[in-house]
């Protein structure tokens, strides 16, 4: 008889208040775990936005871009890294968001060669040393075209250079050898 | 005191188990019985194996000790019994007349003292067994130790079942959900504060990680933020627990047992999801095992518990406690506030030592995450301790803006990306924020697909695979006797350790003159970053499909195909990795025989060697020599005692120390070889298998992580002088040590076609050949043990790491002699990715194996 009245006495709200003090917390831990799961952590590379190109990224470690300056960099970094472009005017533009990538140097460098451009070559090989000196590749395309370009003891100087990371190259040893009247002994 | 011999004695019986348990686990994961208890890496395990026996007893006579007065009469529980009983009356408030309470102890104690005997008696029976027959050294990698591992975690269940029998049901009251809420938040700003006190001690110790002052403040802010988000999480999840046993009758009992149900369940969660999976231990099994390892920690816990409480009741007369504080109360410092300040101001100190002592050794973070769940625990319940308990209930509102208001705030201030590149600083100073961040692994779903395809393709069953037939055996006969060749790959060996590649090493000079007249290869890379596979790939000069049983290993063999095919005498070590990728009765000269793999010592080696090519001068064969010393390893390196005198300052002294030695033993040999006149006439190869972290963000060893300390290695190759003028390099370009042997291929005269990325390519040619173009190309790498993979691009500049384990992808630029970290954009991601699942997939190919995610 007691059970019955103490049932009829609350009515609804008092069935909604019992039924709420039980469900809030495990409704709240749900919140929690979704809240949770979407958490920006294990996707966070994958998450940055393109527009975050710049600050650090890969895209400018393949050259610091630092050209937020440049319209659609961030667009731009991604085409040359998922297809290097092979004319010109498509390798400046990547040249401009990457401008620290070795590698689009000499694709730069060869299509100016190859379009007669040589001064242009010469400039941005001479980039290239800049960024990595170590590197012999530069150092050797610059020694080709010094010697094509009659200036022989530019192309020794190359030569000599290119020859710490690229020994027995053959290319390189024409070069060592080309300013003859100065080679050493 | 009695109390805390009480826990001292069952944390001595459950550890021995769990011990005993662990290990025959450990041995029935093929990965972790061949990479760490086959070449004993761990110095003590062999001693634990052979004292076993006796340590058995030792605890089971401790154990006994504690079970003398059950053994009895047990008129110690008659009269405690006696004094508590009231307490059975009172459960919740409701009558549970219990009857005669005399009557029914005295039929338990029936039921209690057999129990005991019976444990006794079999605990007897089981030690005299094995005295005779002992167990442990016939554990190996067969389902036999899966069976032990589960029998092993008999005893202490059983322990802690008599355990509970013995001591009556204290009486439990539901938990007061506001001291609950209150401990939570307490528990979670202590926690914060003990790891951010010792964040920037840490900061100053870890190479690596630099944080300006304003980047530490908002870093330590992300990780209050997570610790408010978590320990509100922990709130929640009681308050779910009590808020169903408020359903039940008895509430304070099932609230109780939920307690130790859900403790059994997170243990299993965390041995399963970080312990077994670090070890490569995965699927139905290890979820039996995590099982059955979480529900015998958590009733030994619950049978403590009950002992500490029972005892407090007679101590201090019978009071119906709140569950939550039952339960805690082995580590609640009996109630003590002044126990549970000192233990709370302790903290800070116990974290940070508790960190640096296990981070020397750790696997995968295993033991700094589980110090960390210590330490969380010691806090949750010193504050549940010193908080003061308010009787008075506020309304549902009380209870739900604190964790709403941690919620919002996790939500609008995003503590794992707001700050990506600060906050992954922070978290390798800071554990408990790195253990929270990690905690979450869910992505997205292209994401989670892709990390799924990383797995399906890692430590893959060797009954799915078909391994090529060999593709780089076109070998001909010189016309000439080839030089010598001596391939030293010294374990772990870091190219910044390497007078060659950092001019800031002082303690190589034997290196740096042998590497004055050879090829140093400035961008050389391992293509695996654990010896399990690093070593075979550069046997194979290629890329394996991934699995650590690469037998039969024969037909891929590339290396061991030139030796034969031009007459080599072989003096080499091998090792239990080695003598798995020689055929059966292959014939060597064997050194270091009878010596454990983490012995190798490369000094006595290179003795052991001089005297085996003295002994026989005559020999018209070329000799090729292979060893792979551990000198430098993580586990022996850092045993080493570094003389007062030998100074390294901004190295890792006892690393730097072995290196030291191995140069000095490098330099006796290459004097050995000049006065031999065999130094003209030799191939020298100086390499390393992997490197390794040396504190680096926080990291040690190599175990997972794919980082440019581990994946970096020298690579110096030394060649007759007339075979020098001879041939070509480009030493900046990207190299790997799959390509030493097709180098040798190359230096020997023997043609190979180019076979593609995954294979490797010579690093010498003749002067009128071609060297191989690629720095346009991407490789791939990947670690030894787990799905973490790696994309090396720009002629080795870049590296991109996809880490299915952890689910993180990473980017780094390596321009510079350490290398740093980037971030990638979405673009980059998505190319890198795409790459390594067209690599792995050709990978796939080329072994017939077809990939399962």
């Amino acid at each position: 008889m007691t059970n019955t009245r103490h049932r009829t006495d609350g009515g609804l709200p008092r069935r909604v208040g019992a039924a709420a003090r039980v469900v809030w917390p495990p409704a709240l831990l749900l919140l929690f775990l979704v809240a949770f799961r979407g958490a920006d952590a294990g996707d966070r590379v994958g998450d940055i936005s393109a527009e975050r190109v710049g600050d650090g990224s890969m895209a400018s470690a393949a050259g610091h871009a630092s050209s937020k300056r440049v319209g659609g960099a961030a667009e731009t970094v991604d085409q040359c890294e998922q297809s290097p472009p092979l004319d010109v005017v498509a390798l400046e533009r990547c040249l401009l968001v990457q401008p620290d990538d070795v590698e689009l140097m000499l694709d730069l460098g060869a299509a100016y060669e190859s379009g007669g451009r040589w001064a242009d070559a010469e400039g941005v090989y001479l980039r290239a040393t800049r960024v990595d000196p170590r590197d012999g590749e530069p150092h050797r395309r610059l020694g080709r075209g010094y010697l094509a370009h009659g200036d022989r003891e530019a192309a020794r100087r190359e030569g000599v250079a290119a020859r710490a990371t690229l020994p027995g190259d053959p290319e390189v040893l024409h070069l060592v050898e080309a300013d003859g009247d100065r080679a050493a002994p | 005191m009695r109390r805390v011999a009480f826990a001292l004695a069952r944390a001595l019986n459950a550890a021995f188990f769990l011990a005993t348990s662990f290990y025959c686990l450990l041995a029935y994961s093929p990965f972790a019985y061949q990479q760490f208890l086959k070449p004993a890496v761990i110095s003590w395990v062999p001693d634990f194996i052979a004292i076993h026996t006796a340590l058995f007893w030792l605890v089971f006579l401790v154990t006994t000790l504690t079970l003398k007065s059950r053994l009895k009469r047990d008129i110690t529980s008659v009269a405690l019994i006696s004094r508590v009983s009231p307490m059975l009356d009172r459960v919740d408030g409701i009558s549970a007349n219990t009857g005669d309470v005399t009557e029914t102890s005295s039929a338990d104690r029936g039921l209690r003292r057999t129990a005991t005997w019976a444990y006794v008696i079999v605990g007897a029976l089981l030690g005299a067994g094995l005295v005779f027959r002992p167990v442990m050294p016939s554990i190996d990698n067969s389902p036999r130790s899966f069976v032990i591992a589960l029998i092993a975690l008999l005893p202490p269940v059983w322990l802690a079942a008599i355990d509970h029998v013995t001591h009556p049901a204290p009486c439990l009251r539901p938990s007061n959900q506001r001291h609950i809420l209150e401990t939570c938040a307490g528990a979670a700003t202590l926690v914060w504060a003990v790891y951010a006190i010792g964040a920037p001690f840490r900061l100053l110790r870890t190479p690596g990680v630099e944080l300006s002052l304003s980047s530490l403040a908002i870093a330590t802010a992300s990780s209050a933020v997570a610790h408010a988000f978590a320990f509100m999480a922990i709130f929640l999840a009681l308050a779910t627990l009590a808020a169903f046993a408020k359903t039940r009758q008895q509430s304070g009992s099932v609230e109780y047992w939920l307690l130790t149900a859900a403790t059994a369940a997170t243990i299993a969660a965390f041995v399963n999801g970080l312990v077994f999976a670090s070890f490569a231990f995965g699927g139905l099994d290890a979820t039996v095992a995590a099982g059955a390892v979480g529900v015998t920690i958590a009733v030994v816990w619950s049978g403590v518990a009950r002992h500490v409480v029972v005892l407090n009741g007679v101590l201090h007369g019978p009071v119906a406690l709140p569950a939550l504080q039952a339960w805690l109360a082995p580590a609640a410092a009996n109630g003590s506030r002044a126990a549970a300040a000192v233990i709370a101001a302790s903290l800070p100190v116990a974290a940070y030592t508790l960190v640096n002592v296990t981070g020397g050794l750790d696997w995968n973070f295993v033991l700094q995450k589980s110090s960390v769940i210590v330490v969380w625990l010691m806090a949750f319940a010193a504050v549940h301790v010193l908080l003061p308990r308010r009787s008075s209930q506020p309304g549902v509102l009380f209870f739900i803006v604190p964790p709403c208001l941690a919620l919002a705030l996790f939500q609008a201030v995003g503590p794992f990306g707001a700050r990506p590149g600060v906050v992954d600083r922070y978290a390798t100073v800071d554990m408990s924020f790195r253990f929270v961040r990690d905690l979450r692994t869910a992505r997205s779903g292209e994401t989670a697909a892709f990390y799924a395809s990383l797995k399906a393709n890692t430590l893959v069953s060797p009954l799915r695979v078909t391994p090529p037939a060999p593709r780089l055996l076109e070998a001909r006969q010189s016309t000439s006797r080839p030089p010598h060749i001596f391939l030293f790959v010294i374990d772990s060996l870091r190219r910044d350790y390497v007078s060659s590649y950092n001019p800031s090493v002082t303690f190589t000079p034997a290196i740096g003159q042998f590497a004055a007249d050879s090829f140093v290869f400035d961008r050389a890379m391992t293509r695996y970053a654990g010896t399990a596979l690093a070593v075979p790939s550069i046997w194979a000069g290629s890329m394996l499909i991934h699995m650590l049983d690469q037998r039969p290993f024969g037909s891929r063999n590339a290396l061991l195909a030139l030796l034969d095919v031009d007459g080599y005498r072989r003096v080499m070590s091998v090792d239990h990795i080695m003598r798995e990728l020689l055929p059966p009765g292959s014939a060597s000269v064997e050194l270091d025989q009878g010596v454990a793999p983490m012995d190798c010592d490369f000094c006595r080696t290179m003795r052991e060697l001089e005297a085996r090519l003295a002994e026989a001068p005559d020999d018209p064969r070329p000799v090729f020599s292979y060893t792979l010393p551990q000198n430098v390893h993580i586990a022996v390196a850092s045993k080493r005692t570094v003389p007062e005198h030998h100074a390294y300052p901004g190295f890792f002294a006892p690393v730097a120390e072995s290196v030291r030695q191995v140069d000095e033993c490098f330099g006796e040999f290459l004097a050995f070889l000049r006065r031999s006149r065999m130094y003209d006439d030799s191939i020298v190869i100086l390499t390393a298998d992997h490197g390794d972290s040396l504190g680096e963000e926080g990291r040690w060893g190599h175990a997972y992580f794919m980082v440019p300390e581990v994946m970096r290695i020298p690579l110096i190759i030394h060649v007759p002088a007339a075979m020098r003028a001879r041939v070509r390099a480009d030493l900046h370009g990207v190299s790997f040590s799959t390509d030493i042997a097709p180098t040798l291929y190359a230096l020997l005269g023997h043609a190979q076609p180019d076979l593609g990325r995954l294979f490797g390519a010579p690093l010498l040619v003749d002067r009128d050949g071609d060297l191989p173009s690629r720095r346009r190309d991407s490789f791939l790498l990947a670690s030894s043990y787990g799905a973490v993979y790696g994309m090396l691009r720009h002629n080795g500049r870049l590296l991109y790491t996809s880490d299915a384990m952890d689910g993180r992808d990473d980017a780094y630029d390596l321009s510079s002699l350490t290398g740093q970290r980037v971030t990638a954009t979405a673009a980059i991601t998505e190319l890198n990715r795409r790459q390594m699942t067209e690599q792995l997939h050709q990978l796939a190919t080329l072994n017939h194996f077809t990939a399962q995610p």
